[in-house]
């Protein structure tokens, strides 16, 4: 962990180091209703980090949501596979939720469509004696859509910490991000609890 | 390199292909597969760099093959800039996802795209695909 750097609301590390960061509650980097932020820098950091953290929220009957830009719902099957998550297990109990980034934000005019899936999921995660819902989304759609201050809108209309059954992770490839202008940028880093960087 | 019964081998070896994919594996397959049936082919895995090439030689190319889910620039802002500075090349965008026209036609309406490709495809039905459409446009050239 000598390489991970942490100044106040910025970390910066490895996609393994990150990972296990956002599984060790003891670091509070996903502390209960944390809204952080990610920018990864390659599809294979990104993979690393999602499967292993869902790995480590299943089995603390959690409730997770995937929400991949790049990966298709297949490919994040088979990568949660690959980091030994028994897929099928979750998937039935209905603790885990495997969408298409694209559709999920952008069916909807206003793009809620994920945050009402999550607001439901939170209440379901009350009756049901779970943990929590932790929300992992990636906001590329609307980079590919040329939808830029409707992702403004979209980030800025939620709040920086959320009620504490929910964790959120808005995360953005590294070359989609340095679309924005830096002031864009800035907003971002400062709505949201912590800005975690992906060596 | 032996008959194709996909075609003629005049048209391959006038075709000059730039494929595009932010997956490099993919990008090399098709890269092997194309240039093995004959195509010329330059292969990127970063769109901003495929499209400083095709700015480079916009005359030369006749297709564009391009996923259309890559980070920093969409198969479909590619394809809108590709059209803009060469209006007669084909474009030709592959996905794995779910393809939705309405999708694309409501962001992008001015911006014509001569076909989709589900992936995974065969070297052999992309080769018909890519030849079909060459073909189609050396046709219209010589009625015009």
């Amino acid at each position: 962990m000598k390489s991970v750097k942490q100044e106040g609301k910025v970390v910066k590390g490895s996609s393994q180091e990150i990972a296990d960061m956002l599984a060790d509650e003891k670091k509070k980097l996903m502390e209960p209703g944390a809204h952080n932020i990610i920018i990864y820098n390659d599809l294979k950091a990104f993979r690393e980090i999602y499967s292993q953290y869902s790995r480590a929220l299943l089995t603390e009957n959690e409730i997770v949501v995937i929400a991949s830009q790049y990966d298709t719902t297949s490919d994040v099957r088979n990568t949660l596979r690959l980091a030994g998550v028994d897929i099928e297990k979750y998937l039935n109990q209905g603790t885990l939720f495997i969408i298409d980034a694209q559709h999920g934000y952008q069916q909807d005019a206003d793009n809620s469509g994920i945050w009402k899936l999550c607001q439901s999921l939170i209440s379901r995660a009350g009756k049901e004696d779970r943990r929590g819902v932790t929300f992992i989304g990636d906001l590329g759609s609307f980079f590919n859509f040329e939808k830029i201050e409707e992702l403004m809108q979209y980030e800025l209309s939620l709040p920086q910490k959320y009620e504490d059954t929910l964790k959120g992770i808005c995360c953005y490839h590294s070359e989609d991000f340095e679309n924005l202008s830096e002031t864009q940028q800035q907003t971002l880093f400062d709505h949201h609890f912590k800005s975690i960087w992906v060596k | 390199m032996s008959k194709n019964p996909a075609g003629n081998n005049t048209d391959k070896q006038l075709a000059k292909l730039l494929v595009v994919d932010d997956d490099s594996d993919i990008v090399q397959v098709l890269k092997r597969g194309l240039l093995k049936n004959g195509f010329t082919v330059n292969a990127f895995s970063k769109p901003q760099e495929a499209l400083q090439s095709f700015k480079s030689n916009a005359e030369s190319y006749c297709l564009v093959l391009s996923d259309i889910r890559m980070p920093g620039l969409s198969g479909m802002q590619l394809a809108r800039k590709v059209k803009e500075i060469n209006p007669n090349v084909k474009v030709v965008l592959m996905t794995a996802f779910e393809i939705r026209d309405d999708e694309f036609s409501k962001v992008f309406p001015s911006t014509s795209v001569d076909g989709f490709v589900q992936k995974p495809i065969g070297i052999k039905d992309l080769t018909d695909k890519i030849l079909s459409l060459i073909r189609d446009s050396k046709r219209r050239t010589n009625e015009d």
